[in-house]
């Protein structure tokens, strides 16, 4: 379990805290990917494992060696910066040599001409010159080598800034949204090669990104990160069936999980609007229901509602509904459904009872589970569902 | 480029390209006007009628009389030994400063930044004398070093610097740093390949300036085998032409084209510089 450790970091600038302890480990070889929304902390926490910050407390360290107070140069990582960071005066081949350049050589072998005089350094070049041609293969830019950056395209720059990484095989691997400035179509294509690359390389990553859709596609687990804290750290199924923050849960999905204010009885019993939804929970008092838009059916009985707006996605319908206490629910349903949504038409939505959560109004998990009297169950879910 | 819309296009500027010509011919008229009188016998210059084409070629006679009486080739050595000396130093000490001051973050750094804008207000002249003393009392009168040593750190560069540095990306020297750079190394591996532009806009102000710069060779250099080209048609309108201006302007001439030569080439480079600096992604 080497890999990066991060123990309790905080950061301040001046009276603002960006890092409020940030403890993440991340195994050998592991990908992880830091998400949450912009100003949340997560390039700090990047930049803070990078070496370019300097933490304010709590301890780094990379493959079992403590990094916390080395420079960047010492810390044997590499990044991927979310505008590449090429160097604009050198060439493809150049660029990419450059980490091998500044670790192998030694200062009077980087000299202008040194090659000339120096036996090792010609030797040195020579090596350098083989593991970035395999580097280049490897990512299929060994056509481009002799280009400047200026003369790249994004895609193509992109593969040049993870060649320039992977190159000299560093212990920790940082991306800083480095699909974010591709277009919509190589952003998927260039998500699965990442994948592909770091299987290949095995090196543990952490890749911080706003997407979520990145996050929940490439990583082994994400880290939700927001106002400077991690609220949960877990693999993409467990973070989007079973989130331990409200936050965790709106963030997550698209289109975004249903919030649906409710109220827990003295009894227990969970009502929305005063009509017992069919869950039971320990909590008392005003709670958030959350329901993703897949888990919501149509159906004779359940949640009332009027049809405010219909998108057509083709392998399903997304269905907007006005609740009775004015909150907007999302239900993704089949196409075969549309027919029969004229705007303006009431509706009923059951929830898929094992799938719902509750949330404290102060973002908490609660507990809750499907109640026995079976007052709003869902009706021919299976039928709706096909 | 196709054929048609080429030609519309020269047609659509020729009012501006005559403009830009006209202008261009009256900021140059004098030098060309030195340039004829260069090539006129004697009678000629001082012929009542204007002709930019002499009738009569004096070449010889005129260029003759300045290789033969004057060390021309001594002034231009000493001319490029100053301009060059001046310039390497200021860039070596100019571009880490002002990296320090674009880039890095330390207590002070306003304060330090707000003295070189002090510094840019003060004109050399008026430290003329101190340094004057300073090189008489350390025996230095009389040498480049006193030709070369008080311009070496260029206020004026480190702002131009800085100004230009700020405008380069972060990341990229953060790339650099994660790269295994020292900050040595981003400065002269990273900023100054990059900032070409500026590096030779500074030059072309400074080769001109000393190269061309009066007041200081004469206040600390006696010696005739120092002179800079500035002080040599000083000192050869004084002794040798005395009302031969053919020959003084052939003189001029002679000294002003490294000048005009290297800042032909330099503005090349300026241009493709400008045009090359795709930093942004």
């Amino acid at each position: 379990m080497a890999g990066i450790v991060v123990e309790n970091v905080t950061k301040s600038f001046g009276d603002t805290k960006v890092l409020r302890g940030v403890s993440l480990s991340v195994a050998e070889g592991e990908f992880v990917s830091l998400v949450g929304p912009s100003g949340c902390g997560k390039t700090t926490l990047m930049r803070s494992i990078a070496g370019l910050e300097t933490v304010t407390s709590g301890e780094v360290s990379i493959s079992a060696r403590q990094v916390t107070r080395l420079r960047a140069a010492d810390r044997d990582v590499a990044m991927v910066f979310q505008n590449y960071a090429l160097y604009p005066h050198l060439t493809v081949r150049q660029n990419m040599a450059v980490p091998l350049v500044m670790r192998r050589l030694t200062t009077a072998e980087r000299l202008p001409f040194a090659g000339y005089i120096l036996p090792s350094a010609k030797t040195k070049r020579a090596d350098i010159q083989t593991d970035v041609t395999r580097a280049a293969e490897l990512l299929a830019i060994d056509g481009l080598m002799d280009r400047k950056p200026a003369q790249l395209s994004g895609g193509q720059r992109q593969r040049v800034a993870l060649g320039r990484a992977i190159v000299r095989k560093p212990s920790a691997f940082l991306m800083d949204e480095p699909l974010s400035n591709l277009d919509a179509a190589l952003r998927v294509t260039t998500r699965t090669e990442i994948v592909a690359l770091h299987r290949r390389v095995g090196a543990s990553t952490v890749y911080v990104t706003h997407d979520q859709s990145e996050a929940m596609t490439m990583s082994d687990r994400i880290a939700v990160m927001m106002q400077g804290e991690l609220l949960q750290v877990a693999t993409p199924e467990e973070i989007y069936a079973n989130p331990v923050d409200l936050r965790v849960a709106r963030f997550i999905g698209s289109p975004a999980i249903n919030q649906i204010s409710a109220d827990v009885t003295a009894s227990g019993v969970v009502e929305v609007q005063g009509q017992p939804v069919g869950l039971v929970s320990p909590a008392r008092g005003p709670v958030v229901l959350t329901i993703r838009p897949e888990d919501l059916t149509l159906g004779a009985q359940g949640l009332a509602g009027t049809v405010e707006h219909v998108e057509f996605l083709g392998e399903s319908v997304l269905l907007h509904a006005r609740l009775g206490g004015g909150e907007l629910v999302v239900a993704r349903v089949a196409p075969s459904d549309r027919a029969h949504l004229g705007l303006g038409q009431p509706v009923r939505l059951a929830l898929r009872l094992d799938r719902a959560m509750l949330f404290a109004t102060t973002n908490e998990r609660l507990a809750c589970a499907p109640s026995d009297d079976v007052d709003t169950t869902p009706v021919n879910r299976e039928a709706v569902n096909g | 480029m196709a054929e048609p819309n080429a030609t519309r296009s020269l047609t659509a500027d020729l009012p501006r390209l005559a403009l830009l010509g006209l202008a261009a011919f009256i900021a140059l008229a004098p030098y060309l006007w030195m340039i004829s009188v260069s090539m006129k016998p004697q009678s000629e210059v001082f012929a009542a009628s204007l002709d930019l084409i002499p009738s009569e070629l004096a070449l010889i006679e005129n260029y003759g009389k300045v290789l033969e009486r004057v060390p021309v080739g001594t002034y231009i050595l000493n001319g490029l030994i100053v301009c060059f000396g001046i310039l390497v130093f200021q860039i070596l000490f100019a571009v880490p400063a002002a990296y320090a001051l674009a880039k890095l973050n330390f207590p002070g750094r306003d304060i330090v930044f707000g003295f070189v804008m002090l510094g840019l207000l003060v004109p050399y002249q008026t430290t003329a004398l101190p340094l004057y003393i300073g090189f008489a009392t350390t025996g230095l009168l009389d040498t480049y070093t006193a030709l070369i040593a008080p311009f070496v750190c260029s206020v004026f560069a480190i702002f131009l610097f800085r100004q230009f540095f700020r405008a380069l990306p972060d990341d990229l020297i953060n790339a650099a740093r994660i790269d295994g750079m020292g900050e040595f190394s981003i400065v002269w591996r990273v900023i100054l390949p990059n900032a070409w532009p500026a590096a030779t806009a500074f030059a072309i102000f400074s080769v001109v300036a000393h190269w061309n710069d009066l007041f200081w060779p004469l206040v600390v250099v006696q010696k005739g085998d120092l002179y800079t080209p500035a002080m040599g048609i000083l000192a050869f309108r004084s002794v040798e032409a005395g009302e031969d201006y053919g020959a003084l302007m052939a003189a001029a001439l002679l000294v002003t084209a490294p000048l005009v030569i290297a800042f032909l080439f330099a503005q090349r480079r300026f241009i493709e510089g400008i045009t090359m600096t795709g930093l942004k992604g």
